[in-house]
């Protein structure tokens, strides 16, 4: 069982001599919501891919620790900043992929796929295909996908970044509901201060030239619903991961 | 995804069928304006009717010989549609090898672009050689001639799958021939059946080129044979009217891909909207 995430002293210089990672060192709690935000190039996806094992560091680890020691990496899902679904598949064929790939029975997967739709807010939308949906649907359906598979870890890189601010809105509050209900750990990535301080647990700040971390938050509100982005408290914490990336940009350009 | 990001609805067969006859209308119109400029022409100067005979003269043929020229479709129609079969089945096999294997492709690649290079009618007769007289040197010229351009699409289709979707497989630990059956060959389809568009029409001009050189006369005979027999006889208006035969059997073949592709294609991709 996985108990906590160490990001230790983990790097990533690639071929070319690019530092895209550098000394970045954080805890992640099994069960939380951790935001990384920054700017462009600051890192962000280099490091949610060597948490999904997509990559490896070129020094540092990455460790996953459950009761007994070290464990292996866990059953991990992931969404992207594009939805990726298989324009010839309907929206159903697409969010049972991976239990198709995974060799689950026909019926089992139409059943949880359809389950999963009807969780995300797509129970109508099963046969259509994603050329038919709009872009708050298909990530909808994108996210449905990553767990449907019942994921221990699911690691979002920007997946809702190119949706309309309305549909980010809402897509923002379905994903800290599944979170809740489904008791996963989450990783998101984003270049959005506001949607890191509203989803987040915890925060965690990087910038740019190498990419690095510049500051961690944890933000804690009294009341976690829509209208908390209207608040005075809201609107501290965000100013303060602002003045915190702010700092670290100025502090770069001297 | 460039296939999946605009919003399109499913056109409706009515609609379709709309729009192909206001394609083919124009080029119906275009045909029948240059046969009246040809059957005018052929009044006006009355050239031999040996070098240039009046599209009347040839429709007159099509109907005397119409058993014999129903016939040679038939021969020449199955010849081409086996080859192209054929073809179609070994070039997407080899193409999806070829995507596969980096080895492969910068070994076998160019030595099939190569063997495209080479004159069918200069390898024509060898086929006659190996496979001997018959349908079977038309099936395999027009295997031959028709396999390279759905090798070609098949091998392009399949590289150019959208990195994001491969990187999707791979974070749900596919196996290679899931990606393949499920990923690779259904993003090459729209490149497959422009592949196999084209074969379709070569395939009965290999079928043709194996027949002037492995057919032999009989009761019935292929369109090759017929055009080489109308040769000698100076029934130039036969030529005529067996070429168009030719032509109709192509045409029908490149019509049932351009349907099958269609079929496949309708529900995503543009290049069927």
């Amino acid at each position: 069982m996985l108990q906590r995430i160490e990001i230790s002293q983990v790097g990533r210089v690639y071929d070319d001599g690019f530092v895209a990672l550098s000394g970045a060192s954080f805890d992640i709690r099994a069960g939380s919501m951790t935001v990384l935000v920054g700017p462009s190039g600051c890192g962000k996806t280099t490091l949610l891919r060597l948490i999904g094992g997509l990559d490896s560091p070129t020094s540092g680890r990455v460790i996953f620790h459950g009761a007994a020691g070290a464990l292996q990496q866990p059953r991990t899902a992931f969404a992207f900043q594009e939805a990726r679904l298989l324009p010839w598949r309907t929206v159903l064929a697409n969010v049972a992929l991976p239990l198709e790939l995974a060799g689950v029975a026909p019926a089992e997967r139409i059943e949880r796929a359809t389950a999963m739709l009807t969780r995300v807010g797509l129970g109508s939308a099963t046969r259509k295909l994603p050329g038919q949906l709009s872009g708050g649907m298909r990530m909808r359906a994108s996210i449905a996908r990553a767990l449907v598979t019942a994921p221990q870890l699911l690691l979002l890189d920007e997946p809702f970044g190119a949706v309309d601010e309305i549909s980010r809105h809402a897509l923002d509050d379905l994903l800290r509901s599944l979170w809740a209900e489904l008791a996963m750990t989450v990783v998101m990535v984003t270049h959005s201060i506001v949607e890191a301080t509203y989803v987040a647990e915890q925060v965690v700040v990087m910038a740019p030239a190498p990419g690095r971390i510049v500051a961690q938050f944890t933000p804690s509100f009294a009341h976690h619903s829509p209208s908390l982005r209207a608040t005075p408290e809201f609107a501290a914490v965000t100013a303060e991961v602002l003045r915190s990336l702010g700092e670290a940009m100025v502090g770069e350009q001297r | 995804m460039s296939r999946s990001d605009s919003k399109r609805a499913v056109p409706p067969v009515s609609s379709v069928v709309m729009r192909a006859a206001q394609a083919v209308i124009p080029s119906l119109t275009v045909v029948l304006v240059l046969l009246a400029v040809w059957q005018g022409a052929v009044s006006l100067f009355a050239p031999s009717e040996f070098l240039v005979p009046a599209p009347l003269a040839v429709v007159h043929a099509m109907i005397q010989s119409r058993q014999a020229l129903l016939a040679a479709a038939w021969m020449t129609g199955s010849s081409a549609v086996l080859g192209f079969l054929m073809a179609a089945v070994i070039g997407v096999t080899l193409g999806s090898m070829l995507a596969a294997s980096k080895f492969l492709m910068r070994g076998l690649y160019p030595i099939a672009t190569l063997l495209q290079m080479v004159p069918l009618v200069a390898i024509a007769p060898l086929l006659v050689v190996w496979c001997g007289y018959g349908a079977r040197t038309s099936i395999a010229s027009a295997v031959i001639v028709s396999v390279f351009p759905v090798l070609a699409a098949t091998l392009d289709g399949m590289r150019s799958t959208d990195l994001g979707l491969v990187e999707l497989f791979a974070v749900n630990r596919a196996s290679r021939l899931q990606r393949w059956w499920k990923l690779e060959l259904p993003w090459a389809i729209p490149s497959i059946v422009t592949g196999l568009r084209i074969a379709a029409g070569l395939s009965v001009i290999g079928a043709i080129v194996g027949e002037f050189v492995g057919a032999f006369a009989g009761d019935q005979s292929p369109v090759g044979i017929l055009i080489v027999s109308a040769i000698r006889e100076n029934r130039t208006d036969l030529v005529f009217a067996a070429v168009s035969v030719a032509a109709l059997v192509g045409f029908a073949l490149f019509g049932v891909v351009s349907l099958v592709g269609w079929i496949l294609l309708r529900r995503w991709h543009a290049s069927a909207g």
